[in-house]
C-alpha cells in the first residue's frame, strides 16, 4: 500500500512544477538555469475576471504545473491603479524589477531565463484558452529554451563556422528568443542583422532599388550565401526582393518562385503566410490574366514563358 | 509516515478539484427599413432622424446564436472562450478594412469649425402672462448664493436616490401606457398641465420645490423626450415592432430617461429612439439590467448622432453586451455612468479599428490595466514601408496577410506595422475594446490618442500641444473641451440640476415666459458654470428676447469669467469670442470699459491652464471690438503690456501682434513708423520684464517665438530687436565660438539682416529660434539646414549691397560632392543666379562672386537632392553697403 502511495507521489512530484506563489522574483531568478527557466504567471489581480477566472484554474487548481517541466513559478499580481497596499504586494514579488519587454497582455505566462530576460511568453485568448492548450505552448517553449540553451552552450565552447553554425540554429528555434548577448556582453555571434532605414525598409531592399532584377536577384543570393540569417530574417530578405520584382514588372512566374521559397523557408510563420496571400493577391490574378491573352501574348506577360523561376530574365530591368 | 504522506496527497489532490459557470448569449439581427416622417410641430426639436434613414432601408437578414443557460462544472474549459468563436462568426465581414490603409497625417487634425448658429426657442401661440414679458435684472449676489446652495441641496439629494436605487432605478413611475405613447400629443398635453401647475409663475422657489420630487422630474424628462424628438418621431417609434413597449420603458424609469435625455448631447435623437427600439425588440429581456440599457442607450444615440448605419449599431451593441454577459470586459466598464459609455460604445470607425471583430481581438490580445494602454501604441512597429518596401498609405501594406489575420485590422497591423495612425488607434482602441474611455486625436501632421485612467485624462504618442479631440460631444475639438467635459460629468448630479433647469428654461420660454425663463437660464448656468450646452442655450435665447439688453450680456460675460475661465481658460475664451462678444462689444463703446472686460480675462490665465492653447481668435476677437485703427494699436499695446509678464503667453502675443503690424494696410511710410512704434514697444516690454533663473527657459521660448515671426513676416526691424534683446536677456543660451575660415573683402551686410530656413520647424526647435539670429553674428548660432531645389537658406541683408562672397558654416563637416549654387534677388520673389565658385572645406562652404560682384537685397543658397545637411552654425555675405547709390551700381 505504502509504495503503491509512494508511487502515486512521485508521479505527482515528476509532472508538477514548485509553485512559489508568493515568491520574490529575484529569488526565483536565482534559481534559474539552463534546464530550468523562470515561469512568471502574471495576471489582472483588480480589474480582469478573465484573469481570476484561469488563475482560478490554471494556478489555484494547480492545472498548469504539469507542463510547467519543474521551471521556477511565480505568480505577479498586475494590479489596476494601485493603492498603497496593492502597490506593496507588487513589491513584495517583484521587488524593484521590472517585467521584462515584449508582455502584451494579460493574464500570460511568461518564460524568462535566469537574467530576466523574457525567452517566450504564452499570452492571448488563443494561448491562454484553457490549461490544456496554454499548458502546451508553455512546454514547447520550455523544451525549446533548454534545447537552445544546450546549442548556446555549445557554441560558447567553440569558435569559428562551427561556432556561428550552432548559433544559427539556436536562432531558427520557433518558440524562443535568442537573450540579447548570446555569446556574453560585447562579443559579436556573427549571425547576419538586418538593418532598416528610417521607413522602416529595410536597407537590403534599398539597395536593390537601383539594379536590375537580374542584379537584384544575384545580390539576394550573395546576401543569403554570405550571411548566416535565421529563418525569419532570410524571409525578409526574401520579402524585399519580392517587393523590388513585384514594382518593376517582374513576371508571375518569377514572383510565384519567390513567394514560394520565402513560403516554404517556414510555412508557419507570419512571412510564411504573407508569401503564401501574395501569391494569391498579386501571382494569380496575374496568371489568369496572362492565361486569358492569346498564346503569342502570353510569353511576353511573362506568365509561362522565359522568365519559369526565380532566375528568368525575361522582365525588364528595375529602375 | 504513511499517516502523514496520505495527508499530504489528499492535499494535492483537493487543491485540484473545482470548476466553474460561465455563461454565454449572443445575439444579433439587423431592421426593416426605417419610414420616413414630416417635422415635428410645437417645438423645433431635433426634426432630422427621419431625413436620413435611407441608407437602412435595405433589410439585412439576421443571424440569432443562442448558447444560453449555464454550463455545467465539466464543460467550464470551453464556456468563457470558445464563446470567441460565436463572435467571429457572427461579426464576420464586420471589418470592412477601413482601417488598414494608412490616412494622410494631415488629416488626423480636425479643422476648427466656426460657431454653431445658435439656435431659436419657438414660442406656443398664446397670450404673454402679466409681468412675464420683462428681461429680470442683474442677478444679485444673494440670488447667486441661493442657488448656489439650492443647487447644491438638490444635487446631494440626488445623490442619495441614485445610491438607494443603486444595481435597480432611481424612480419609477408607470403613468402612461405603452399604447398611450402612439398620442404624444395627448401625453405632452397632460404632462404640459401637471408641469406648469406645479411651477406657477415660474419663481425659484416653484423650481427647487418642482425638482425636488422625482416624480416631477420624471415628467420633465418625458417632456423634454418629446420635445427634442417631436410628435412625429414618438409616433415613428411607437409603431416600431415593441416600440411603445420600449417608450413605456424608458418613459417609467427616471434612471434610463435621464441616461437618454440629460446625458450628452441628444442631436439626431429621434433616430437614436429608432435604433433603440430595433434593440429593445430583439434583446427585450435582457433590458431589465441596467448595464444592459445603458449599452443599449448609448450605443443607439450615438450611432444616430455619428450617423452610422443600423446595421453597424447592432454589430457594436451585441460586441458589449455579449462582452460584457461573458465577463470580458475591464470592471470599470460596470460602472460607468451613461455620458462615459457613450464614448465607449459610441466609439468611431464602426467598420475598420471600431468594428466587433478588431475590438474582439484587442479584447481578448490586448488586456490590460487602464494605464497600460498608454503604452500600448508601442506594441506596433513603427514603419512607413514594410519589409516588401510597400508604402503603410497603400492597401499593399497590409494585404497579404489579410487572410491570415482574418480581415482583423488591429490584428494586421500588430503583424505588419504601421506609423502614427495606426500606432494611436491600436493604443486607443485596446482601451475602448476593454470597455475603457478612450479616443484618437490629431496633432499637426500626426496622430495621438488620450485614455482616461481614473478621472484623469492622459496623452498617449503625443508629440505637439495642439490636440483636435476625435470625439466630441460639442464639436469642440481642443483639449481643455475633454477636461471640461470629464469636470462636468464628473460633478454629475450637479450638472443634472443644472441640465434640468435648462429644461424647464426652454419650456418656459416656448410659454413665452420669458422673465421666468432667462431666470431659470440664470439659476442653470449658476448651478453648473462649466455646462457648456447651458451657456449656449441661454446665449442664444439672449440673442433671440435681448440682443440690446448690455447688461445681462455684460453679466454673462462677467459669470463666464468668474466661473468658467478659473481653469478652462480657452473653454471661456471661445465662450466670450463665440457667442458674447459679438454681442457685448458693439454695445460698450467706452474703450476703457472694455479693456477692463478684456483685462479680467487675463487676469484669470496665470498660465496655459489644462493646456497650451491658441489665444490668438481670442486677441482677434478683442480687436474686432475695437472701432477703429487708433483703438485698435491701442489695445494691442494694452494686450502687450498685460500679457508679456505672463511666460506662457509672452510668446504668442508677440508673433500675434506682429501678425496684426504686418496685416495693417496703408502707405510704406505709415507702416514704416508703425512698425518702428512696435518694435520699440516690444523691446521696451520684454526689457521691462526680469529675467531669473526661473523665468529664462520661458523668455527665451517667447522671444524664439517673437522672432520666428518677425523672420516669417519679413520684419527685419523686430527680427533685430529681439536677436539683440534676447543676447541681453538669456546671454547665457547663445554660443561663444571663435570661427577661423578665410574671409571675403568687404563688410559683412548679412549680420543686421535676416535668416530663414526652407524647414519647417518643429515645437521643440521652435525656442532655439533667437539662434537663427546669432547664426549672422560673429560669435555663431545654430539654424536647421535643409536643401532641396528652389528651397535653402534665404538672407535678407541690411540693405542693397555689391557682393563679394558667402561663407557658411555647418556643425559637422560637410560631404564634398555637393554642388551649392547661389541666387540673388532685389525683392525676395524674382531670383537670378549668380555665377559664384562654391568651394567646400571641413564644414566651411566659400562661394566667391568677386567675378560677378552683383549688387542685391536678397541672397539665397541652394542645392540639388535632398540629402541631409547638418545645422549651420554661421553664416556670412560679405560686400559693400550701397544705400547711397541705390540703383546707380546695379549691375
Amino acid at each position: 500500500m505504502l509504495k503503491k502511495l509512494l508511487s502515486v507521489l512521485l508521479v505527482l512530484g515528476v509532472a508538477t512544477a514548485p509553485l512559489l506563489s508568493a515568491a520574490e522574483y529575484q529569488t526565483a531568478l536565482g534559481k534559474a538555469s539552463d534546464r530550468k527557466p523562470v515561469v512568471l504567471f502574471c495576471y489582472g489581480a483588480n480589474y480582469d475576471k478573465v484573469s481570476e477566472e484561469v488563475r482560478e484554474k490554471f494556478v489555484k487548481k494547480r492545472e498548469i504545473m504539469r507542463y510547467a517541466r519543474g521551471a521556477v513559478f511565480v505568480e505577479v499580481p498586475i494590479y489596476q491603479l494601485p493603492n498603497e497596499k496593492e502597490q506593496r504586494e507588487y513589491k513584495k514579488v517583484m521587488g524593484d524589477a521590472g517585467l521584462p519587454g515584449g508582455i502584451w497582455s494579460y493574464p500570460c505566462l511568461a518564460v524568462v531565463d535566469g537574467s530576466g530576460t523574457l525567452r517566450g511568453v504564452v499570452q492571448g485568448a488563443d494561448q491562454m484558452k484553457d490549461a490544456e492548450t496554454a499548458g502546451k505552448y508553455l512546454e514547447r517553449i520550455i523544451d525549446d529554451y533548454i534545447e537552445q540553451e544546450k546549442l548556446l552552450k555549445k557554441a560558447r565552447g567553440t569558435k569559428g563556422k562551427r561556432q556561428i553554425s550552432f548559433l544559427a540554429e539556436a536562432a531558427d528555434m520557433k518558440d524562443v528568443r535568442m537573450p540579447a548577448n548570446p555569446l556574453g556582453e560585447g562579443v559579436q555571434t556573427g549571425l547576419g542583422s538586418l538593418a532598416t532605414n528610417a521607413t522602416g525598409m529595410l536597407e537590403v531592399g534599398q539597395k536593390m532599388q537601383t539594379m536590375s532584377l537580374e542584379a537584384a536577384h544575384k545580390y539576394v543570393r550573395s546576401v543569403i550565401a554570405d550571411g548566416y540569417y535565421s529563418r525569419r530574417q532570410r524571409q525578409e530578405i526574401m520579402a524585399a526582393y519580392s517587393g523590388h520584382v513585384r514594382r518593376n514588372g517582374g513576371s508571375a512566374a518569377r514572383l510565384r518562385a519567390i513567394y514560394t521559397e520565402m513560403r516554404n523557408i517556414d510555412p508557419t510563420s507570419i512571412y510564411g503566410a504573407y508569401a503564401e496571400g501574395a501569391i494569391e493577391r498579386w501571382v494569380v490574378p496575374m496568371e489568369k490574366s496572362a492565361a486569358a491573352q492569346p498564346a503569342s501574348a502570353a510569353g511576353s506577360a511573362g506568365g509561362k514563358g522565359k522568365g519559369n523561376t526565380a532566375m528568368g530574365s525575361s522582365e525588364k530591368s528595375g529602375n | 509516515m504513511s499517516t502523514n504522506l496520505v495527508k499530504l496527497l489528499s492535499f494535492v489532490l483537493s487543491a485540484m478539484v473545482g470548476g466553474y459557470l460561465a455563461s454565454w448569449v449572443y445575439e444579433i439581427a439587423t431592421a426593416p427599413p426605417a419610414q420616413k416622417s414630416p417635422v415635428a410641430a410645437v417645438t423645433t426639436p431635433d426634426k432630422t432622424p427621419e431625413e436620413d434613414t435611407s441608407e437602412d432601408s435595405t433589410p439585412v437578414q439576421g443571424v440569432v446564436i443562442d448558447e444560453g443557460g449555464d454550463v455545467s462544472a465539466n464543460d467550464s474549459d470551453m464556456a468563457a472562450m470558445d464563446a470567441e468563436d460565436e463572435d467571429e462568426s457572427a461579426w464576420e465581414g464586420t471589418d470592412d478594412g477601413s482601417g488598414l490603409v494608412e490616412r494622410d497625417p494631415d488629416s488626423f487634425m480636425p479643422k476648427e469649425q466656426p460657431p454653431a448658429p445658435l439656435k431659436e426657442i419657438a414660442e406656443a401661440d398664446i397670450p404673454v402672462l402679466p409681468g412675464q414679458d420683462v428681461v429680470p435684472g442683474v442677478c444679485t449676489s444673494a440670488r447667486n448664493g441661493s442657488i448656489e446652495r439650492n443647487a447644491k441641496k438638490l444635487a446631494d439629494a440626488y445623490d442619495k436616490l441614485e445610491k438607494k436605487g443603486k444595481g435597480k432605478t432611481e424612480f419609477r413611475s408607470e403613468d402612461f401606457a405603452p399604447d398611450a405613447w402612439k398620442k404624444p400629443d395627448i401625453i405632452y398635453k397632460d404632462l404640459l398641465e401637471r408641469v406648469l401647475s406645479k411651477i406657477g409663475d415660474g419663481n425659484d422657489e416653484a423650481i427647487w420645490a418642482f425638482l425636488a420630487d422625482p416624480a416631477n422630474r420624471l415628467d420633465l424628462a418625458r417632456i423634454t423626450l418629446i420635445r427634442k424628438v417631436g410628435y412625429e418621431g414618438i409616433r415613428k417609434v411607437a409603431e416600431q415592432k415593441m416600440g411603445s413597449a420600449l417608450l413605456f420603458e424608458l418613459s417609467s424609469d427616471l434612471d434610463w430617461i435621464n441616461g437618454v435625455v440629460f446625458s450628452g448631447p441628444t442631436d439626431r435623437l429621434g433616430q437614436g429612439l429608432v435604433y433603440l427600439a430595433k434593440i429593445y425588440s430583439l434583446y427585450s429581456e435582457d433590458m431589465q439590467d441596467p448595464v444592459t440599457r445603458r449599452i443599449a442607450a448609448t450605443t443607439a444615440t450615438e450611432f444616430a448622432r455619428e450617423r452610422y448605419s443600423e446595421k453597424d449599431m447592432l454589430a457594436r451593441f451585441a460586441y458589449y453586451f455579449s462582452s460584457y454577459q461573458a465577463g470580458k470586459l475591464n470592471v470599470l466598464f460596470d460602472d460607468l455612468a451613461y455620458w462615459e459609455t457613450r464614448l465607449v460604445t459610441g466609439c468611431k470607425e464602426p467598420g475598420g479599428w471600431g468594428s466587433p471583430q478588431s475590438l474582439a481581438w484587442q479584447r481578448d490580445n490586448v488586456r490590460l490595466p487602464v494605464e497600460g494602454y498608454l503604452g500600448a501604441s508601442g506594441q506596433l512597429v513603427y514603419r512607413l514601408r514594410n519589409v516588401a518596401g510597400d508604402s503603410v498609405f497603400s492597401d499593399d501594406y497590409l494585404g497579404p496577410i489579410m487572410k491570415y489575420t482574418k480581415n482583423t485590422t488591429a490584428w494586421a497591423h500588430r503583424e505588419i506595422g504601421g506609423v502614427c495612425g495606426a500606432c494611436s488607434h491600436y493604443g486607443a482602441y485596446g482601451a475602448l475594446a476593454a470597455g475603457l474611455p478612450a479616443m484618437t486625436m490629431g496633432e499637426p501632421g500626426h496622430c495621438a490618442y488620450a485614455v482616461r485612467v481614473g478621472t484623469e485624462w492622459k496623452k498617449g504618442y503625443s508629440i505637439y500641444w495642439q490636440h483636435g479631440m476625435h470625439k466630441t460631444f460639442w464639436g469642440m475639438h481642443d483639449w481643455d473641451f475633454l477636461i471640461l467635459m470629464q469636470d462636468l460629468y464628473t460633478e454629475r448630479n450637479k450638472t443634472m440640476v443644472s441640465d434640468e433647469l435648462v429644461a424647464l428654461a426652454e419650456l418656459l420660454a416656448s410659454r413665452r415666459m420669458m422673465k421666468s425663463a432667462i431666470d431659470c437660464f440664470d439659476a442653470a448656468v449658476v448651478a453648473q458654470p462649466l455646462n457648456w450646452p447651458a451657456w449656449i442655450s441661454y446665449a442664444a435665447y439672449l440673442k433671440q428676447k435681448a440682443p440690446q439688453n448690455k447688461e445681462k450680456w455684460k453679466e454673462m460675460h462677467d459669470k463666464v469669467v468668474e466661473t468658467m475661465a478659473v481653469k478652462f481658460h480657452n473653454c471661456a475664451a471661445s465662450m466670450l469670442s463665440r457667442y458674447v462678444y459679438p454681442h457685448l462689444l458693439p454695445l460698450e463703446p467706452n474703450r476703457r470699459e472694455r479693456n477692463k472686460m478684456f483685462a479680467a480675462f487675463f487676469k484669470k490665465c496665470k498660465d496655459f491652464g489644462t493646456n497650451r492653447w491658441d489665444i490668438a481668435p481670442l486677441l482677434t476677437a478683442h480687436m474686432a471690438g475695437c472701432p477703429n485703427p487708433e483703438e485698435q494699436l491701442a489695445y494691442m499695446k494694452e494686450a502687450l503690456n498685460t500679457l508679456m509678464d505672463k511666460p506662457d503667453y509672452s510668446g504668442a502675443v508677440l508673433a500675434w501682434g506682429l501678425d496684426f503690424i504686418a496685416s495693417v494696410p496703408g502707405s510704406d511710410a505709415e507702416n514704416e513708423k508703425l512698425q518702428e512704434e512696435f518694435s520699440e514697444l516690444v523691446v521696451k516690454t520684454m526689457s521691462r520684464a526680469r529675467t531669473t533663473k526661473k523665468t529664462i527657459d520661458a523668455t527665451w521660448a517667447a522671444l524664439g517665438e517673437a522672432i520666428y515671426t518677425a523672420a516669417t513676416n519679413g520684419d527685419k526691424r523686430t527680427f533685430q530687436a529681439i536677436g539683440k534683446l534676447a543676447s541681453r536677456k538669456c546671454k547665457k543660451m547663445f554660443p561663444k565660438n571663435k570661427f577661423k575660415f578665410r574671409a571675403f573683402p568687404g563688410k559683412i551686410v548679412s549680420a543686421k539682416g535676416i535668416i530663414r530656413t526652407a524647414t519647417t520647424l518643429d515645437p521643440g526647435q521652435m525656442p532655439q529660434c533667437c539662434l537663427h539670429w546669432a547664426v549672422l553674428q560673429k560669435t555663431g548660432g545654430q539654424i536647421p539646414a535643409k536643401f532641396e531645389g528652389k528651397s535653402g537658406m534665404t538672407l535678407e541683408l541690411e540693405d542693397n549691397s555689391r557682393l563679394s562672397g558667402l561663407v557658411c558654416l555647418f556643425g559637422e563637416n560637410a560631404r564634398r560632392d555637393r554642388d551649392f549654387k547661389v541666387e540673388v534677388s532685389d525683392d525676395g520673389q524674382n531670383w537670378e543666379p549668380v555665377r559664384a565658385k562654391c568651394e567646400i572645406s571641413g564644414a566651411v562652404i566659400r562661394c566667391d562672386m568677386r567675378d560677378a560682384a552683383p549688387c542685391a537685397r536678397f541672397v539665397r543658397l541652394l542645392r540639388d537632392g535632398d540629402k541631409w545637411e547638418s545645422n549651420i552654425v554661421g553664416f556670412y555675405v560679405y560686400g559693400k553697403l550701397l544705400k547711397e547709390k541705390k540703383g546707380e551700381d546695379k549691375k
